[in-house]
């Protein structure tokens, strides 16, 4: 059978419990299509790039399929219908990635030492500052 | 203290304009012994960050990684500026695509700072790995 790692985007409002339960429905959707589930991972709710259905955050779960493409098929007609789910975005895989996937080494980095990134702070590509701010009559044009 | 490349003045009033014009990128004007100012250029061609043993896979998952070939708008970079393979530029665009339709990015604007706003997050909702 063909592996498929599937990402979803639950509602915000949804309460974890609600979104482990929509997780088990989806999973049961693919098992009873002869599917198998090999992984799930809840990123947990992360804020949105972009406004989707006027919800800022999401939930996020990521699922490692061994299924049929018709238990995926159905998969994807079932996600359309609930209204729970905002986005699903599903990926046919050679094969399956080990441990945790990037968005979450991501985060564990970011507790070790926030700023170990290419330019680190907020400023972007503009990177650190050379001079310490001037006073606040002074706009930033030189004099 | 002097900073030679940077015209910040000229260069917002005359709008903003994409940096793929004429002049290539690295040429650093240098003076040499009888003061002449000639172009200096990069020794070598920039190697591709995605090809050799140890490069990264490129993943639409890995937003700090893909949030680097942006601009500060959040367009693509060109491979040309990049240096990026054209093979793995292909494959770059695709999952840079992949992660503003999960809105990991934006389709427009900082993708440094949409990035990075989720990392300061609080990370209570890390659970439910299974299989380690």
């Amino acid at each position: 059978m063909p592996l498929y790692e599937t990402v979803i985007i639950a509602r915000q409002d949804l309460a974890t419990a609600q979104v482990d339960e929509l997780s088990a429905q989806l999973q049961s959707t693919v098992g009873s299509l002869g599917g198998k589930t090999a992984k799930t991972e809840s990123w947990g709710l992360r804020n949105l790039a972009y406004k989707i259905n006027k919800n800022r955050k999401g939930h996020y779960v990521l699922y490692h399929f061994d299924a049929p493409p018709q238990a995926i098929h159905e998969l994807e007609r079932t996600m359309r219908i609930n209204e729970d789910v905002l986005r699903y975005l599903t990926i046919k895989v050679d094969e399956f990635e080990e441990g945790q996937s990037a968005i979450l080494r991501q985060r564990d980095d970011a507790e070790e030492g926030y700023g170990s990134d290419r330019f680190g702070s907020d400023r972007g590509d503009r990177g650190y500052r050379s001079r310490p701010r001037r006073d606040s009559s002074d706009t930033g044009e030189e004099a | 203290m002097s900073m030679p490349q940077r015209s910040s003045s000229s260069r917002s009033s005359s709008g903003r304009r994409d940096r793929d014009d004429e002049t290539p990128r690295n040429v650093v004007p240098s003076t040499d012994e009888n003061g002449e100012q000639r172009p200096r250029r990069p020794r070598g061609r920039k190697r591709c960050p995605f090809t050799g043993p140890n490069a990264p896979k490129i993943d639409y998952k890995d937003v700090r990684t893909l949030a680097r070939y942006l601009s500060e708008r959040g367009k693509i970079m060109p491979a040309r500026l990049s240096g990026v393979a054209a093979k793995n530029q292909r494959k770059l665009a695709i999952a840079i695509k992949r992660a503003r339709f999960l809105a990991l990015m934006p389709y427009v604007g900082d993708a440094r700072r949409a990035v990075n706003q989720n990392v300061t997050a609080p990370a209570a909702a890390t659970t439910a790995v299974k299989g380690e």
